[in-house]
């Protein structure tokens, strides 16, 4: 046995192959030569010679190498051979059109990123937005079995049902048992109402928690699984003091106990009360909306517990009644229309039984939704529907889009799809392979849209929730069955605009395709792409329009005086009642707190209030004494300290603001008053209200006091950026209620800020959470929360259709000058200057462009109705406004129309000749 | 990319002969590379010579197709050898490509007037 690795490796060069793989080859080559050598010697050979012969086989310069590195390296899947089966040509096949498409669309990288651009700008916005609104507002309630089953009803007086105005009645649980009882349209009916409570426990740093109080059976009707513990038994469901026990969501049991079971007999404390774990529901489950984040539910008879009442009779009494929301189970093939109808029966019959207890029944009736979330999705409504407009014109824009760059591509590869066709290629090939590069396009765009979704998805929710508190989990995952959808939608359009060009060759009669540059067809698809442009254009012109009318109602709502500065002011919230602090140590508190707070390096004023501005509202009466018998005005109220006029800069226009003696007066002492100018000028006129009494309401409501105004606040925007505002009243911080917010003049950052006013109010009560903390700015954000959405879709909507609009324009007039190559060389060869073609082309463009413009404004005057309600300041039909769109419009047209028109100018007569 | 509907062309249809004398050879017993080289010279009486620089990269096709198997046998003092046999496939492409062949032999001995 020879060694030949030496001989063999030499001429192997090249070759990377696995090692195994190496050896083997190496093993069997060498093989090969032993046996030639050995035949050779046998023949009488001397071995040396019958060495150098055997090798010599191996000669011919790299050729072992080529052909193995061609056969072990390559695919095997090369096209099968004659007679092999047909098994497998068919993907092989569209493997190898698929790169062929590859390879064509690099030739024209103009066109494929014109295609994959405007489909990533279709699919990804309305993947983004779609997929937003869906988990908003469509997706089923998560955790909730059998939806469909579900009906939501809510008991009152209603004055109108379809609305919900009117005054919610409570039911008690001893009437809903007899509800229970008598009910035969459905399977159970359950009592589930929200609040807020502070939640601590070891691993629980104090939060202000979104709390449930529900019926024992709620869990069972909403079909909600446990993971670990069990649902509330009927028996802690009885009052009046309840059982101190909670159902948690898991994500709740992981953080404070590090999971489901070791979180059952544990306890945490809900508003500083200990109360212990039972169950633990799957995570999924956080209430009743889509959106809901609860996170602890407790029975409705633990309700006086939690809260601290003194009076446990709401519960145990038939006149009181804790729950006014309810969650039903229809019975199987009962409708809702039947349970209204049994209900209707129902409650007025409980007024007739006990007609003392419940005379407020007679007139109560339940008001019905189907499934869960209805008033919360009724909220959304107006926003939801824009969006899916929103998303639905971007699609139908982009389609369009595509089609057109598609169709104009078709038009453009006509000769070479003729000459495919003259050289026997089959119709059916050409529309396969036409279809080929729409789905190699779709695809890439797809990818490139799902990249722009998941950026924009992000962008829309922060645009949606504006403040929302930085550390709170916020992401609605993209949506899968939107993205397919999306995905469907483009590609169809894809393939079809791929189809449409194949189908119209059909029609291309061979000669004329393959000698004229185009046909009859050609023209055809001319006017149909012209008038796709003019459409496109008329389109974004009318989004444009609306998209500037929105941006001069920011620019107007910004400008609004609101009487007073919110910059560099944050509230924080706290609520020591809520754990129990009695008046005085409530006061107290906030005392400490403002005391730790302020001179504080960069905390400018810190004051004490009950309520922020744009944050809630407090109604109080005063007698308006310009007339004997003018009813009591309506206006709202804030008790305040002495430094809330300096931390919100409201100007004091009379007067003085309160002293801190004053600031310190409650409820059962007389105390001074600050009204506003405008409440001033309703009660007294002109005159100087300074030192006037007032007459408002005192504590409890039934008896009035008179208060002397001790100064007159600059009038300010308390809870609207628009309409009327209601007079103001400012009473001192420990009437109504006292103190629950901080408020902060601050120059440091929003975060640095927050973490001193927590560290403060750590040191005062551990167990207390400070919550909301938010600059006042995001507080007025979130009031235009919706026009900012409107506008910032509409803008981006808008722009992404006039770039799509420009680039249909583009291809049309481009492909255009091309199909008029031969007009234009007989023109200049008949004598026309140059500027006549550069006009003539602009006139094409004008013509387009001046009807779908025209399309555009009446679209626009028509759609703008739809946000009509959105508007500040400007109106719908704003002259200045169309005109700056139109103005747009004209300067797009004409920046696209330049270089088709500027191409058209050098075209030389001799080479336009020769071109046929 | 058009696929010209026609017979097989004249590059394939070398390349298929090869594949179709390998495959013939190793129909009815497993050969090592070295034997079918020798065999397709004898038979053919020395006018069909394959060079080691183009049968065993032919083998090696075969085998990535699945047409044929190959197999190491080892014996004491000797050097392994790898033994091909046809596969169930490599059976049935056999067939097909005998059929194709004697139709193509058939044909350009009519047209050529060639007497076989």
């Amino acid at each position: 046995m020879t060694d030949w690795n030496a001989e063999l490796k030499s001429r192997l060069a090249g070759l990377t192959v696995r090692p195994e793989r190496e050896a083997d080859i190496l093993d069997e080559l060498a093989q090969h030569l032993d046996d030639e050598v050995r035949m050779r010697v046998g023949g009488g050979m001397d071995p040396g010679a019958a060495r150098l012969e055997a090798l010599s086989e191996l000669d011919a310069p790299g050729e072992l190498a080529r052909r193995l590195i061609e056969c072990e390296t390559r695919p095997p899947l090369a096209l099968p051979p004659p007679g092999a089966p047909a098994r497998g040509r068919w993907f092989t096949a569209r493997v190898s059109d698929v790169r062929y498409s590859i390879r064509t669309l690099r030739r024209s990288p103009a066109f494929a990123l014109t295609v994959i651009i405007t489909l990533a700008l279709t699919i990804g916005p309305t993947t983004a937005i779609l997929s937003v609104g869906n988990w908003l507002v469509w997706r089923p309630v998560p955790g909730v079995r059998d939806q469909g089953q579900l009906v939501e009803a809510q008991t009152g007086q209603w004055k109108d049902k379809n609305t919900g105005d009117g005054t919610i009645v409570s039911v008690s649980y001893l009437n809903l048992r007899d509800l229970r009882e008598a009910g035969q349209t459905f399977v159970g009916l359950a009592g589930v109402q929200e609040s807020n409570a502070h939640l601590a426990g070891d691993a629980i740093p104090p939060t202000d928690a979104t709390v449930s109080w529900v019926t024992a059976d709620a869990f069972d009707v909403l079909g909600v699984p446990f993971v670990a513990g069990r649902s509330f038994l009927p028996e802690e469901d009885a009052g009046p003091s309840g059982s101190p026990v909670m159902v948690v969501n898991e994500d709740l049991a992981e953080r404070a106990f590090g999971s489901a079971s070791g979180a059952i007999g544990q306890r945490l404390t809900l508003n500083g009360l200990p109360m212990t774990v039972v169950g633990v529901v799957a995570s999924r489950f956080h209430g009743l909306t889509p959106t809901s984040f609860v996170d602890v539910w407790y029975p409705v008879s633990t309700y006086a517990y939690v809260n601290r009442f003194s009076d446990p009779s709401r519960f145990i009494n038939r006149g009181g009644g804790l729950l006014s929301s309810f969650v039903i189970r229809l019975a199987p093939g009962k409708t809702m229309q039947a349970l209204q109808a049994e209900l209707d029966v129902l409650l007025p019959a409980l007024a007739e039984r006990y007609p003392d207890e419940n005379k407020d029944f007679r007139a109560v009736s339940a008001r019905l939704r189907p499934g869960l979330g209805s008033a919360y999705r009724d909220r959304s409504a107006s926003m939801v529907s824009t969006l899916v407009t929103i998303g639905a014109v971007l699609l139908v824009l982009g389609c369009a889009n595509v089609a057109n760059v598609l169709m104009l591509r078709a038009v453009r590869t006509a000769r070479e799809r003729a000459i495919r066709l003259a050289l026997g290629a089959s119709r059916a090939r050409l529309v396969a392979l036409q279809l080929t590069e729409s789905a190699v396009l779709a695809v890439t765009g797809a990818l490139a849209g799902v990249a722009l979704a998941l950026w924009l998805k992000q962008l829309i929710a922060t645009l949606l929730f504006p403040g929302v508190p930085e550390d709170f989990d916020f992401g609605p995952p993209l949506d899968l069955t939107v993205l397919a959808m999306t995905l469907g939608v483009s590609v169809a359009c894809g393939l079809l605009a791929g189809f449409v060009p194949a189908l119209l060759n059909r029609g291309v009669a061979l000669h004329p395709a393959v000698t004229a540059a185009g046909g009859r067809s050609v023209t055809i698809g001319r006017r149909l792409r012209g008038v796709l442009a003019g459409a496109q254009l008329a389109l974004s012109l009318a989004l444009v329009t609306g998209s500037l009318l929105l941006v001069a109602t920011m620019q107007r709502l910004h400008a609004v005086d609101l009487g007073f500065d919110p910059t560099g002011v944050s509230q924080h919230l706290v609520n020591p009642r809520r754990q129990g602090y009695p008046a005085v140590r409530a006061a107290a508190y906030f005392s400490d707190l403002q005391a730790r707070l302020t001179g504080r390096s960069g905390f400018d004023v810190v004051s004490l209030a009950g309520l922020t501005p744009f944050g809630s509202s407090f109604r109080m009466r005063v007698q308006d004494s310009s007339g004997p018998d003018r009813p009591p005005l309506s206006v709202n109220a804030n008790n305040v300290d002495s430094r809330y006029f300096d931390a919100l800069r409201i100007k004091i226009v009379r007067g003085r603001a309160f002293t801190e003696a004053e600031a310190r007066l409650d409820e059962t002492v007389d105390y001074p008053v600050i009204i506003d100018q405008s409440l001033a000028r309703r009660l007294f006129g002109d005159s100087d209200p300074i030192g006037r009494l007032v007459v408002i309401p005192a504590a409890g409501r039934s008896t009035l006091r008179r208060a002397p105004v001790v100064g007159v606040a600059a009038d300010t925007h308390w809870n609207s950026i628009v309409g009327d505002q209601l007079p103001f009243i400012y009473t001192p911080l420990a009437t109504i209620q006292g103190a629950s917010v901080a408020l902060v003049r601050s120059r440091l950052p929003m975060r640095a800020v927050t973490e001193t006013v927590r560290a403060a109010a750590r040191e005062i009560d551990p167990t207390l959470p400070v919550r909301l903390s938010m600059p006042v700015e995001n507080l007025i954000d979130r009031r235009l929360a919706q026009q900012r959405v409107f506008f910032w879709m509409l803008s981006l909507l808008g722009w992404i259709a006039f770039a799509l609009a420009a680039v249909g324009l583009y291809g049309l007039l481009a492909q255009s000058v091309t199909e008029r190559t031969r007009e234009f060389g007989v023109r200049m060869a008949l004598g026309s200057g140059r500027g006549r073609i550069f006009a003539l082309v602009l006139r094409y463009a004008a013509w387009i462009a001046g009807l779908g413009g025209l399309a555009g404004l009446g679209l626009a005057a028509w759609g703008t109705r739809l946000i009509e309600t959105q508007l500040y300041g400007v109106t719908r039909l704003d002259p200045m406004i169309y005109a700056a769109a139109t103005l747009a419009l004209i300067v797009i047209v004409f920046a696209t129309a330049i270089w088709p028109a500027r191409s058209a100018t050098r075209i030389q007569p001799i080479d336009a000749l020769r071109t046929d | 990319m058009t696929y010209i509907r026609s017979g097989p062309s004249g590059r394939e249809l070398k390349k298929g002969s090869a594949e179709l004398l390998i495959l013939s050879l190793v129909e009815d017993q497993p050969r090592h590379g070295y034997d079918i080289g020798r065999l397709i010279q004898m038979r053919s009486g020395g006018t069909l010579k394959f060079n080691v620089a183009s049968l065993y990269p032919l083998l090696y096709r075969l085998e990535k197709r699945g047409w044929i198997e190959g197999r190491w046998v080892e014996r004491a003092g000797q050097r392994r050898r790898r033994l091909y046999r046809l596969t169930t496939e490599g059976r049935k492409v056999l067939a097909a490509q005998r059929g194709g062949w004697l139709a193509f032999v058939r044909a350009v001995s009519r047209i050529a007037k060639v007497e076989i």
